[in-house]
């Protein structure tokens, strides 16, 4: 009994701190209909500010909670109002999630060039440690005081909501912006003064938590993911039904600890990885349950993103691109970078299968890695010949799992699918892939018949997984340089296979049920066997490429393959631009690759700043960066022939000295991008009046068919769409207009 | 190396220092280049030093690592470990003492390990060792990324009167201790893992922390640097390059691997082959680092250290108990019975 009391006293701190978080959650999704993934990192500014002030500098700690509640909260809510809210209006949930966990990643890699991790930093326990007793149950006064302060949050926000002018204000834009507007409410300022509040309650949620242990920055931000199930459990709307999910969240999770964690109950030892991970369960189960109504969001009829349709020169110049540069990369690249530049090919496969998926059906999925590492688990236990048919087999079974994914997932879209596809990639990396061993059976249901059955089964081996490279056609792809050339040419070929599907009428209905999933149900185009079929596919591309990563790796644990890589590779792909094939290269060699480590080896916070500081400016520009850069490279080389040359020539002659050992390895890398830069500042220098339309081979003049048949007797083409928009003078879709249907 | 260098190096060469970040998961990569360039690697260690050992032994590259985590990377080909965590003996010199004072608390230990495979198959080795040796220890799986330990700590309250803390930074589990009122008699570190700076400091973090706190170690004790020229040496050298370090006793590990290396590679004289200095390394049946730490049979890399002594954690630091190490041999007690079989 006492047990039990003990365990509702931690249970329900806990409940209270994750209320404060999931309150300051909703207003802001309310209000602005932004979910903060960075929520979290504010948490851990709050803490660490707090810490500078009251234990490193000695302030008195009211002094210290005046400057934090008073000024740091609402200021950093203001800043984050101006500099990314504002800016997200009009896009999708992609583009708004990308932002916030740039947002997230870009915080926690500043606070760890502040304050350096390795130094520990603790605070003297609130009112000294010290507790009451009662009957024999020791409840700590800072215990009283967090369930004290939740309560009074509550209070206080209701108080807020419906006895004062701003709070109903709020509450007006909520229901109806525009009403609201026309009513006399400024909305921008009603949006400020939500993120401020919601802001400041990180904040005090960050003062609350800190004295329980050391602190550190990427513990606090993650350890508040878990208030985000209690939010959903609110349906990101009510308030009240926001502190009831805290309370079943903040509960569940000290009961399963305290009563699975420590005990010697039948199965523990699989449990044990679970109970570390209840608040994310719960989160499946409630984005599972709840009615669908609550749980369809806000979907983006009208949004600034295009997805421009890949032309087979491009697509093609692409795939023997790759190949032909890895191959001519190979006598330069020294044999360590060689080894690190083995992973490119995996990671860029996996992103190619957010390609489709994210950009194209605008299915928002952050679980690339965990399809991936079912490719390489696949691989690893049945491909110890080296045979590359275990490619079909991983790619067939990874397929089977997204289905199992994409079946719930069906009913969620935005947001929730994100949130779900999450939990799912949480679920799976901190639990199934690390169980004891077990006895794999597969029988037939309903008989005695069993087909498999394999004892001392351990999904990854403790991180001993071994996965051995193929062979192809008596082809050994054991030493580094030829598994890169083979990595090369299946990407080059899913490239391509992809450019097929883009362009079929399959890749058409795609974009058409992300434009407007409404207007398509009434042309009749179903959803559900489409977006299956998305789901497996996309999940088989990323077991390909896990088997490849996994490969390249040889000897893989589970933490390449874990949620918060798989996140980077979504944050990488969103930010080149994740409507085009060739974000995929890019987040594999940013991710892969060798260069910034090797160019600038001091700076280890450096990737995660640039992704960070590269998604916040994904506001401004939600097409990412390819599809908006990439036309300016085209308008040099079309204009200026000379320049083509030039570059070109120039490039020979870096590759030669390289090669010849005259220049480093890395001069000739920073050539390379010199030679970018010169390019991308020469674009900006030409007049667009000058700007020929793109030369495409499949470039027509005419439309195919009477324009008052168009798309009655047959579907509209991309070059009926180009037709079109030249004859009406519209602007070039791939440069930032809005076009929907293509 | 300044220091080795300015002594005249090994046989007259200069040592070339080049230093390779591994990154956790790089560590395979690492090797490679290491393999174009290096003689051998020494005094370094990564995490999953598994998947190390391939390209390693592709390329005839040898090493003497500070330290090595995996049973495969410590018995491999062309290596000599002086630093042992995974082993087939354990130590117990401290169990054999603190039974006779602590023989009831001892009857009820709480070994907290982390749940990770790296950590939680040592932690079950030295929870056997503890059983073997006359104490009753029952395993409690901690995850690797719990930050709230209450629900951990809360169940042992009448169940457990000594507690084995994970290798992690204590704060957190002293606060839950603190929290639910959870006074054991007794705080036991068998692993050697509670000789680090982040202890004493957890322990001022959490004033009400007083249980006795004892943890055993083979490695000399650096607050007593003034009464071992080696150890004394290693702390001023540290601190010419890096003055935070200077207190912290992992630096002897690398130290440990370094002089192995420099006595071997100077006793090879100029048939100077990778093969000879781990050859040489591996004779050393008693090696002691020049009395950095305890004597250690390099031969074996499953085999343990006899020799241990026991130190006293208070939040001002470490204090060697010589009442409870009763030495036999310098400030270490090197009795054969200190050693328990734990596994093949």
């Amino acid at each position: 009994m006492n047990e039990f009391v003990g365990f509702t006293i931690s249970g329900l701190t806990t409940a209270g701190i994750f209320a404060i978080v999931a309150c300051g959650l909703t207003l802001t999704y309310t209000t602005t209909g932004i979910f903060n993934w960075a929520h979290g990192a504010l948490v851990a500014v709050g803490a660490f500010v707090y810490w500078q002030l009251t234990v490193d500098w000695g302030l008195p700690v009211v002094l210290g909670l005046v400057i934090c509640l008073g000024i740091l909260g609402p200021v950093m809510g203001v800043l984050l109002s101006a500099l990314t809210a504002r800016r997200l209006q009009g896009t999708s949930e992609t583009t708004k999630m990308v932002v916030t966990l740039a947002l997230l990643l870009g915080i926690v890699a500043g606070l760890n060039w502040i304050w350096v991790p390795s130094k520990l930093r603790t605070f003297p326990p609130f009112f000294g440690g010290q507790a009451i007793t009662i009957s024999g149950q020791r409840i700590p006064y800072a215990d009283l005081t967090t369930i004290a302060v939740s309560l009074l949050v509550a209070a206080g926000l209701y108080v807020l909501l419906y006895r004062v002018r701003a709070g109903v204000e709020m509450r007006a834009v909520v229901d109806d912006r525009t009403l609201a507007t026309l009513n006399g409410t400024t909305a921008s300022r009603t949006d400020t003064r939500s993120w401020a509040i919601s802001a400041t309650l990180a904040v005090l949620a960050g003062i609350l938590i800190a004295p329980k242990g050391t602190l550190s920055g990427i513990n606090l931000a993650l350890l508040i993911v878990n208030a985000y199930a209690a939010a959903v459990i609110g349906r990101l709307r009510s308030l009240p039904r926001t502190f009831l999910g805290a309370l079943i969240i903040g509960l569940a999770n000290d009961y399963g600890q305290g009563y699975i964690g420590s005990r010697a109950i039948p199965g523990q030892q699989y449990l044990t990885g679970m109970i570390d991970i209840i608040p994310v369960l719960v989160l499946f189960v409630v984005l599972l349950l709840l009615p669908q109504s609550g749980l369809r969001g806000l979907r983006a009829l009208k949004i600034r993103e295009v997805a421009p349709m890949p032309t087979w020169r491009g697509s093609g110049a692409l795939a023997v691109g790759v190949v032909v540069v890895t191959l001519a990369l190979l006598p330069l690249v020294s044999p360590g970078d060689l080894n690190t530049l083995t992973k490119v090919w995996g990671l860029a496969i996996v992103a190619l299968s957010l390609v489709p998926l994210v950009g194209w059906a605008g299915r928002l999925s952050t679980c690339p890695l965990a399809f991936a590492a079912v490719g390489a688990i696949v691989t690893a236990h049945l491909g110890s010949t080296g045979n590359p048919v275990v490619l079909v087999a991983a790619a067939l079974v990874a397929a089977l799992v997204g289905l199992v994914v994409a079946l719930p997932a069906l009913r969620l879209s935005g947001l929730y699918l994100a949130l779900a596809t999450s939990a799912f990639a949480v679920m799976l990396d901190r639990w199934i892939f690390t169980l004891p061993k077990f006895t794999a059976v597969v029988r037939i249901p309903f008989t005695n018949t069993t087909l498999y059955r394999r004892h001392d089964v351990t999904i990854f081996q403790g991180g001993s997984l071994n996965i051995t490279r193929f062979r192809l056609f008596g082809l050994d792809t054991s030493s580094d340089k030829s598994f890169l050339v083979f990595g090369s040419v299946v990407f080059a070929a899913l490239v391509l296979l992809l450019t097929a599907l883009r362009r079929s009428r399959y890749g058409l209905r795609l974009i058409a049920l992300r434009d407007s999933p409404i207007a398509s149900a009434t042309l009749g185009l179903g959803e559900r066997l489409p977006t299956l079929a998305l789901f497996a596919l996309s999940a088989a591309l990323a077991g390909v490429g896990g088997a490849l990563f996994g490969a390249a790796l040889q000897r893989p644990s589970v933490d390449p393959f874990g949620f918060f890589t798989g996140l980077s590779v979504l944050l990488a792909v969103v930010i080149l631009g994740v409507t085009s094939v060739g974000s995929a290269l890019g987040a594999g060699l940013f991710l892969g690759g060798p260069t910034l480590s090797n160019l600038l080896p001091q700076l280890s916070q450096l990737s995660a700043t640039l992704i960070g500081l590269a998604g916040i400016g994904l506001g401004e520009n939600p097409n990412g960066i390819l599809p908006t850069q990439g036309p300016k490279f085209q308008r040099v080389l079309s204009v200026r022939r000379a320049a083509l040359l030039s570059g070109a020539a120039l490039v020979v002659l870096a590759y030669v000295l390289a090669a010849t050992g005259i220049v480093d390895n890395w001069v000739f890398v920073g050539l390379l991008l010199l030679l970018l830069l010169v390019a991308w500042a020469g674009a900006a220098t030409i007049p667009l009046g000058s700007i020929p339309t793109p030369a495409d081979s499949e470039q027509v003049d005419r439309l195919s068919a009477q324009p008052e048949l168009l798309g009655l007797t047959a579907p509209f083409t991309d070059a009926d769409l180009q037709v079109l928009g030249r004859e009406l003078s519209l602007p070039d879709p791939a440069v930032g207009a809005v076009r929907h249907g293509a | 190396m300044n220091w080795c260098n300015a002594a005249g190096g090994i046989n007259g060469r200069k040592i070339k220092f080049v230093s390779r970040d591994a990154q956790i998961t790089q560590a395979p990569a690492r090797i490679v280049d290491a393999c174009q360039s290096d003689f051998m690697l020494v005094g370094g260690g990564t995490p999953l030093d598994e998947a190390t050992v391939a390209p390693r032994l592709k390329c005839g590259l040898g090493t003497i690592p500070a330290f090595a985590i995996s049973t495969a990377a410590a018995t491999s080909g062309l290596s000599a470990i002086v630093f042992r965590s995974p082993s087939r003996e354990a130590n117990v010199l401290i169990m054999r003492r603190l039974l006779e004072q602590y023989r009831r608390p001892l009857q009820s230990i709480a070994y907290t390990a982390l749940d990770s495979p790296s950590f939680l198959n040592p932690a079950e080795a030295l929870s056997k060792a503890i059983n073997a040796s006359g104490g009753n220890s029952t395993i409690t799986k901690v995850p690797l990324t719990v930050t709230n330990f209450r629900t951990y700590i809360h169940p042992l309250l009448g169940h457990a009167s000594t507690l084995v803390l994970p290798p992690t930074d204590p704060v957190g589990i002293f606060r839950a201790m603190t929290d639910v009122g959870f006074k054991p008699d007794l705080l036991l570190d068998v692993a050697g893992t509670a000789y680090n700076p982040i202890v004493p400091k957890g322990l001022k973090a959490v004033p009400s922390m007083t249980t006795p706190y004892y943890s055993q170690t083979n490695l000399f004790p650096l607050q007593m640097a003034d009464q071992n020229p080696a150890t004394k040496l290693a702390v001023d050298l540290i601190k010419q390059v890096n003055p935070d370090r200077a207190g912290d006793p992992a630096i002897t590990l690398g130290y440990g691997s370094w002089v192995l290396w420099a006595q071997s590679a100077t006793a090879c004289g100029n048939n100077l082959t990778v093969q000879c200095v781990i050859d040489k390394a591996k004779a050393q049946k008693t090696y002691d680092a020049g009395g950095l730490r305890a004597p250690v049979d390099v031969s074996d890399p499953l085999a343990i250290s006899p020799c241990e002594l026991i130190q006293k954690v208070t939040a001002d630091g470490f204090v060697y108990d010589r009442d409870l190490t009763r030495p036999n041999r310098g400030v270490f007690n090197c009795d054969p019975a200190n050693v328990v079989r734990v596994g093949g």
